[in-house]
């Protein structure tokens, strides 16, 4: 299957799998999550860089900040 | 030394390791009864993928002749069936996977065999471990052995069930969303879900590239203590490894929770719970206060109420992008839920995970300072329903599914979207006869303290001594 095979059999069969009748995936609702806390954060995420900043902070807040 | 079980699969982890150092027993003669438990009671609970006879044989006559000062050496264990090693099939619990042979070797079964540890047998698991409740459209699914009508949990489904029911003395699993520390709850075992970059993911199927953890699941925490100690550390074949220290898990795991302060959160963990999970939490924090731990209060940032659906959406998006070839060209191989998750994330417009990514850093941070800027650990319940029977939860891709699954996870995913560590230990036994768990989440790479906290409620309770009732469902297979 080629690139163009590739992106026709998702359109018609995957794309075609009624996401909202099936509800398991939900991705409306988790999306939602999203745009709340986004919202929420009030001035936005963070202008920064993922996941280089999140991984070094994992690191840096462990006991002894990781040394 | 204490007297081993009549039967060696009875002992403990650190007791068979302990055992056989002594020489007071064989790797053989430990082999030969775990190979007879995963054949009879793996089977009757459909919690064996596979297993060589012979080659464990041959692994255990290999150890009995050439003795070393390891930490387990011949000690037989068996894993999850995503943890490659060359010349062994790995199928994942999947059809799509069926028959592959990896040429990798995982970066943990490394560091086992380097411990002297066999390896004998592949446990059953969800399919590509896309799954909390442990049900497989594909293998069939794995009994609980408290109770074969009940779900095990997943995705470390034949994990969580072979170590419970004494049939291996510690498993590998993953947790990706709750998959070692769910099965671990719902099979009343132990289970470890480590900081991220913790143990090596080197050689272990992907499902999610920034919320795959690899840990034990085992009887006492003393043995995952144990475990964890055996596969912790860097490797550089794994690019999201952290190069940090290693914690002496075993030194302070006796110390008691005297002068340890622990939280109990003031929103999310508690909601909806079950009235009789309510009481017996309520009866684990009274034990942890008898046991020296000071109990206080702690809020939790807002967001924490949504850490369970964006856990859900990363998993959702990163496993489509890695399965969307296999999907597209394969897809009535799928089982109908894991197919639909999947799909779900071909929907996930590209910001919003990229967002969801970003918003780890500012609630971990925010976490980070509310809670262990005031307390040591976080003890929350590990489930908030009781353990559900296999049949009342089959709800593969139905209109049920979304809200059973974010039920399941309540507990186990917010930890898994901070990329903290959760240890799930058990806390007794319903009414129905089915296991309940504590959770105890804590810093960053801070492992140490929640088996300190985990051993000290363990010493206090001893569930772990009591066995399932194998008599009843042994002959089912």
């Amino acid at each position: 299957m080629n690139g163009k095979d590739a992106f026709e059999y998702w359109m018609k069969n995957v794309q075609a799998v009624d996401l909202g009748g099936r509800d398991v995936m939900d991705p409306a609702r988790s999306g939602k999550s999203v745009g709340e806390i986004v919202r929420g954060a009030g001035g936005g995420l963070e202008f920064d860089t993922e996941p280089a900043r999140y991984y070094k902070l994992l690191r840096e807040l462990a006991p002894g900040g990781g040394k | 030394m204490t007297d081993l079980p009549a039967n060696p699969c009875d002992a403990t982890l650190t007791e068979i390791a302990a055992a056989l150092k002594a020489g007071s027993v064989s790797s053989a003669e430990v082999t030969e009864a775990s190979i007879a438990r995963l054949n009879e009671r793996g089977a009757a609970l459909n919690a064996v993928a596979g297993m060589d006879a012979a080659d464990a044989r041959r692994q255990a006559q290999e150890a009995d002749a050439n003795p070393q000062e390891m930490p387990l050496w011949g000690v037989p264990l068996a894993h999850k069936d995503m943890f490659y090693r060359p010349g062994r099939l790995s199928e994942c619990g999947s059809k799509i996977r069926k028959g592959f042979m990896p040429d990798q070797l995982s970066g943990a079964l490394k560091r086992l065999d380097g411990a002297g540890a066999l390896d004998i047998a592949r446990l059953n698991m969800v399919e590509f471990a896309l799954g909390v409740t442990g049900h497989n459209e594909i293998t069939g699914d794995v009994r609980n052995p408290w109770n074969p009508a009940h779900i095990t949990g997943g995705s470390s489904s034949g994990s969580g069930a072979a170590v419970a029911a004494r049939a291996t003395f510690a498993a590998l699993g993953s947790d990706t969303g709750g998959s070692v520390r769910l099965p671990a709850a719902c099979c009343g075992v132990v289970g470890m879900k480590v900081t991220m970059g913790r143990v090596s993911r080197f050689g272990a199927m992907p499902l999610s590239y920034t919320l795959d953890t690899i840990g034990p699941l085992t009887r006492t925490v003393t043995d995952n203590a144990l475990m964890l100690s055996v596969v912790a550390g860097y490797d550089a074949d794994d690019a999201s490894s952290a190069n940090m220290p290693v914690q002496d898990y075993l030194g302070d795991l006796e110390k008691g929770a005297k002068g340890l302060r622990v939280g109990l959160a003031t929103s999310h963990f508690m909601d909806g719970i079950s009235d009789e999970l309510a009481r017996r939490f309520d009866d684990a924090v009274a034990v942890m206060q008898k046991a020296g731990a000071e109990i206080v209060d702690v809020d939790l940032p807002d967001g924490i109420q949504y850490a369970n659906a964006l856990t859900s959406l990363i998993t959702a998006t990163e496993g489509s992008a890695l399965h969307q070839h296999w999907m597209e060209t394969r897809g009535d191989e799928y089982g109908k839920q894991t197919f639909a998750r999947f799909a779900g994330g071909f929907a996930t417009p590209a910001t919003r995970y990229v967002q969801a990514l970003n918003l780890r850093s500012s609630m971990l941070a925010e976490f980070n300072e509310m809670v262990f800027g005031n307390v040591d650990a976080l003890m929350t319940p590990m489930m908030i329903m009781d353990v559900p029977t296999i049949e009342e939860t089959d709800v593969r891709d139905g209109p049920n599914a979304a809200e059973l699954l974010t039920r399941v996870g309540h507990c186990s995913r917010p930890v898994n979207y901070l990329g903290l560590p959760g240890l799930s230990v058990p806390s007794g036994f319903t009414a129905a006869g089915l296991p309940s768990s504590i959770q105890f989440v804590g810093r960053s790479f801070d492992e140490a303290t929640l088996y300190r906290l985990g051993r000290a409620y363990e010493r206090e309770t001893e569930w772990f001594k009591t066995s399932p009732d194998a008599a009843a469902w042994e002959g089912d297979a």
